[in-house]
């Protein structure tokens, strides 16, 4: 190694400390001041509500839930960001699928159709209940109101990959929007429910990138999404 | 465009908060102008395509930069490709808000015929005096 890559090397990781904690002050340190926003104007609201006008309860409304929102915002980022410290403990799959569709079916306890082709015995990290869970809770949220849900699971093992995809019958994603999805803090519209922030896709993606594995959508952008994820035996 | 020639605004932003406060700085330039709201890029797309060019005179659009799906930019490649009179119509008077700092964005801005400036936010009384009335 050179002086010169000595040098950038070094403020590399000085580079990368500096973030660490600015990462750390802005999610330890920024939430408590937003919770006491919330909570402060909850009180107002209670104690107040009978003084003061519609209008003015409005604008308690909103500090309230610009507090709430910024918050689980906080929440989702740490979530984020720690994805790198779960560990990665190994469980069968179909226990994994089965935990994350109970999680789901106590979220949302609207009518839908789940088909699970043949669960293969394969052991993958826990971490992809994380993955699962945020694909299904997708179909769900952003379901079709003129249909009743379905979604088909389909799995394929072979030697070198599994293969996961999840076809939903919901609204879809316009071609040009699909690459956006998988990006922290976006969504395309607001879905029917429970819809969150826009963090369930990105998360996911960033645990399949951990494992050097491959997440794509295809959509005609109108009459459901396919999701299909693929990950190479050896990673995990 | 005279201050007397204004007459509706309309508001796209999907931030319920934002368009309340807008509505406020809106309304206390003018309490009778008419406002409307549009939350969504999908909206927002379907209504300038729909109405742009037969827009009555003296309308003011916001449109905000970010929205989920297509941004400000996005919507506007969107409704120039589709609309079918590819002119601008000189009673309406379209604004981008942003609030990045990013100059690329204001160079960015060039390239829409039918846009008529970009304002930082916070949206006040004296940007839209200043913005849009000539």
């Amino acid at each position: 190694m050179n002086e010169r890559e000595e040098i950038d090397g070094k403020q590399i990781n000085n580079l990368e400390n500096d973030l660490k904690e600015l990462f750390y002050i802005f999610t330890h340190d920024f939430e408590q001041p937003v919770r006491n926003i919330k909570v402060f104007a909850d009180f107002l609201k209670r104690d107040a509500a009978s003084k003061l006008s519609e209008k003015e309860c409005k604008y308690i409304d909103f500090i309230g839930d610009a507090a709430e929102s910024l918050q689980s915002m906080i929440i989702d980022l740490v979530e984020y960001n720690q994805i790198d410290l779960i560990n990665h403990n190994h469980q069968d799959l179909s226990l994994i699928l089965n935990s994350a569709i109970q999680k789901l079916k106590e979220e949302f306890n609207n009518e839908c159709k789940i088909t699970i082709d043949d669960v293969p015995k394969v052991n993958i990290p826990n971490s992809f209940e994380i993955v699962l869970y945020n694909i299904l809770k997708n179909s769900f949220c952003f379901r079709s109101p003129d249909r009743i849900l379905k979604v088909e699971l389909v799995f394929d093992v072979n030697k070198e990959y599994l293969t996961i995809s999840v076809r939903d019958n919901g609204i879809g994603i316009p071609k040009d929007l699909q690459e956006v999805i998988f990006k922290p803090f976006k969504q395309i519209i607001k879905g029917i429910q429970n819809t969150g922030n826009g963090m369930g896709l990105a998360i996911s993606k960033k645990i399949i990138d951990s494992f050097l594995g491959n997440i794509i959508v295809q959509s005609d952008g109108n009459l459901g999404s396919v999701f299909t994820i693929q990950i190479k035996k050896e990673e995990f | 465009m005279k201050l007397e020639e204004i007459k509706n605004i309309v508001l796209i932003d999907d931030d319920e908060a934002t368009n309340f406060i807008n509505k406020e700085i809106i309304r206390s330039i003018n309490e009778s102008w008419i406002i409307k709201e549009i939350n969504s890029s999908f909206d927002g797309i379907e209504y300038l395509i729909g109405e742009y060019s037969t827009l009555k005179n003296g309308t003011i659009i916001f449109l905000d930069l970010n929205l989920p799906g297509y941004d400000g930019w996005g919507i506007l490649n969107q409704v120039q490709k589709s609309l079918l009179t590819k002119q601008k119509n000189d009673g309406v008077k379209l604004f981008i808000l942003t609030s990045s700092k990013n100059p690329s964005e204001f160079t960015k801005s060039k390239n829409y015929w039918i846009l008529d400036g970009i304002i930082s936010k916070p949206l006040t009384p004296e940007k839209i005096l200043r913005k849009v009335i000539i």
